[in-house]
């Protein structure tokens, strides 16, 4: 299965690859064209990858961006007054505004843009998550039927949700080791970008790429979620489990229940979503 | 049209004020929070419904009112602001500044105006510099709660700050439960007559009244009732229905003056159509109690075709409040 490969927007780092699809990580956004017109040379954009370190409204959005995939993390999005003049141009583009939990009024700031129009994804980093919070929000992006614009990770669980097997949303993030791999300037490869950051590599250059599946630390790596199944009292015995898959494991005790009934709630939510989707008619066309 | 109250504070303390209820017995400083007007819009938009009314206490109080404006603008609602007009420079000069993008048919203004010379200096002041401002999108509106009123002052606004040329005339009615001033039935026929004063001031103006609920028709002879159907085209209402106010707590209730009459979360209900029915249902039983104010009202051909609605509850409800509960039990507040 062909990966695709989350790098950062170095030139000499995508001139080495050919023929793949690329997730180029960068900080400016006003260099998205660039990166456009470097990497769809040889490869192709599956999407910019904008980690800014500013608010939302602080970005001049531009016309000319409209077909270019942006998944953008912002700080925080600004003032709403300040943001409503951007809006015409912002539903145009194909965009993912990504907020922090950590951030003041996130849930509220999400509701408010996907209300809008606006795509939207939760970033569930804190370690004492308000998992409330998170289910109040699942239940507005699922349940909600005033049209709104899909609010990450539920729209893309309650869409791929299959009861019998696992959904893996760390899709949304870029993080699934069945789909993206993450690679530093130097070519080496990891599964995830914490284990880049770690320097836990897979494989120490591009080359190595095609043959990775074969890879002993891949295939170590790719199976190591069978562990939460021997530990007595491991996730793997949650009934979220088929969601969540041991994500948030590292949570204090405390968490674990309440996390457990989210992500039931949200499996939920996702039978009551594809219900719905089978509902829908499809006539036939002229 | 639903009205959506942002906050309970107001600036004002109006003897008449039918909100006073539901201010005594609710938190001073709630707000509407961003969240909770997410989902009232969600609600009025899968209603169907595109129009909402911003109320208070005084709205402009909330500290997040132009956003609030702005973004129901954003979602294609069609905003009526009902203010006093009362409000600093500084938020004046913002909302002149960023309302005036706003079209005038998706925004406008109700300023509840009381008589100036009953005012204190630097109220009306305010109330003059939000109309020199807004006026253009300015409907003026009045309450009358004594019988010697005077709305001389509405027509010099209208002319000297180019108000629209319609007036909202309200009279003030009784909270059941509470001692407010409001206009007793057997003063109402003298108020009716000093309204009609103002006719060859209003038609010379071409200024259209227009009746709040709780008018009766008969209080009109056919001379009053032939003026007011040709001023207005025959758009006048002698109603009382449920106007449907939610409050920043969620809260939900038929009217103000019927703000402890089955008051409910907005929680309980899956659209506006189910609260409107809800009241509507609640009111019903209460008019085969008492048809109307008037003891007429129980045999009247024109509130039986829908054409009058027999004044407002509020009165009826009050005359409930002293007698045994031997009624219906949903009818008692």
């Amino acid at each position: 299965m062909k990966r695709i490969l989350v790098c950062p927007f170095k030139e000499e780092l995508i001139s080495q690859i050919n023929g793949k699809a690329l997730v180029i990580c960068l900080d400016d956004i006003y260099k998205i064209e660039q990166v456009v017109d470097i990497v769809n040379n040889h490869n192709k954009l599956h999407c910019a990858l904008i980690n800014a370190k500013y608010s939302l409204t602080a970005i001049s959005f531009q016309n000319n961006w409209r077909d270019i995939p942006i998944a953008l993390y912002v700080s925080d999005m600004g003032s709403f007054l300040e943001l409503v003049p951007k809006l015409p141009v912002l539903r145009q583009l194909d965009i993912r505004i990504y907020l922090s939990e950590n951030i003041e009024h996130t849930y509220t700031n999400i509701m408010l843009l996907s209300s809008l129009g606006i795509c939207t994804g939760l970033v569930i980093d804190r370690i004492n998550s308000d998992w409330e919070a998170i289910n109040d929000l699942m239940h507005y992006a699922i349940y909600g039927k005033s049209s709104h614009a899909p609010i990450e990770p539920f729209h893309y669980i309650a869409s791929n949700y299959n009861k019998n097997k696992p959904t893996d949303f760390g899709s949304v993030y870029f993080e699934n080791p069945g789909k993206y791999l993450h690679v530093n300037e130097a070519g080496n490869v990891a599964l995830s970008d914490k284990e880049l950051q770690s320097e836990s590599f897979v494989a120490d250059s591009l080359n190595q790429l095609d043959n990775i599946e074969n890879s002993p630390v891949y295939i170590e790596r790719i199976n190591a979620w069978r562990e939460y199944f021997i530990k007595s009292d491991g996730c793997a015995y949650c009934q979220g489990w088929r969601v969540c898959l041991g994500k948030f494991s590292d949570r204090p005790d405390s968490q674990k229940k309440e996390c457990e009934k989210f992500f039931v709630d949200l499996m939920e939510a996702s039978e009551y979503f594809q219900s719905r989707q089978q509902e829908k008619k499809n006539l036939w066309q002229l | 049209m639903p009205n959506i109250l942002l906050t309970q504070r107001c600036v004002r303390t109006c003897p008449y004020c039918f909100a006073k209820k539901h201010m005594s017995e609710s938190l001073s400083d709630d707000m509407l929070s961003w969240k909770n007007l997410i989902y009232i819009a969600d609600l009025i938009e899968n209603s169907g419904e595109r129009n909402i009314s911003l109320l208070g206490g005084e709205p402009t109080l909330h500290p997040k009112f132009i956003d609030f404006v702005i973004y129901l603008i954003e979602r294609n609602f069609n905003i009526v602001v009902f203010t006093s007009g009362i409000m600093s420079e500084k938020l004046l000069h913002e909302a002149s500044t960023i309302l005036a993008r706003v079209p005038e048919e998706r925004l406008s203004f109700v300023c509840n105006l009381n008589d100036p010379k009953q005012s204190p200096i630097a109220e009306n002041e305010s109330v003059k510099r939000f109309l020199e401002r807004f006026g253009h999108r300015t409907s003026g509106g009045f309450n009358i709660y004594q019988k010697n009123f005077d709305i001389g002052f509405l027509f010099q606004y209208i002319n000297r700050y180019g108000l629209k040329r319609n007036v909202r005339l309200g009279m003030a009615h009784p909270i059941p439960g509470l001692k407010n001033k409001f206009v007793a039935i057997e003063e109402m026929r003298i108020i009716i007559e000093r309204l009609f004063s103002y006719a060859p001031t209003m038609e010379r103006l071409r200024i259209k009244p227009g009746f709040d609920c709780g008018f009766t028709m008969c209080l009109l002879n056919d001379t009053q009732l032939g003026w007011l159907y040709r001023l207005t085209g025959g758009t006048t209402k002698f109603g009382c229905g449920p106007a449907i106010d939610i409050g920043p707590e969620m809260s939900v209730w038929s009217c103000f003056p019927l703000s402890s009459f089955h008051k409910r979360s907005v929680f309980e209900f899956d659209s506006m159509n189910e609260i409107r029915h809800f009241y509507m249902e609640l009111h019903k039983k209460v008019r085969i109690e008492v048809g109307g104010i008037f003891e007429e009202c129980d045999d009247c051909k024109y509130r039986e075709e829908g054409s009058c609605q027999g004044g407002c509850l509020g009165h009826i409800l009050s005359r409930f409040q002293n007698e045994a509960n031997i009624r219906m039990p949903e009818i008692y507040v």
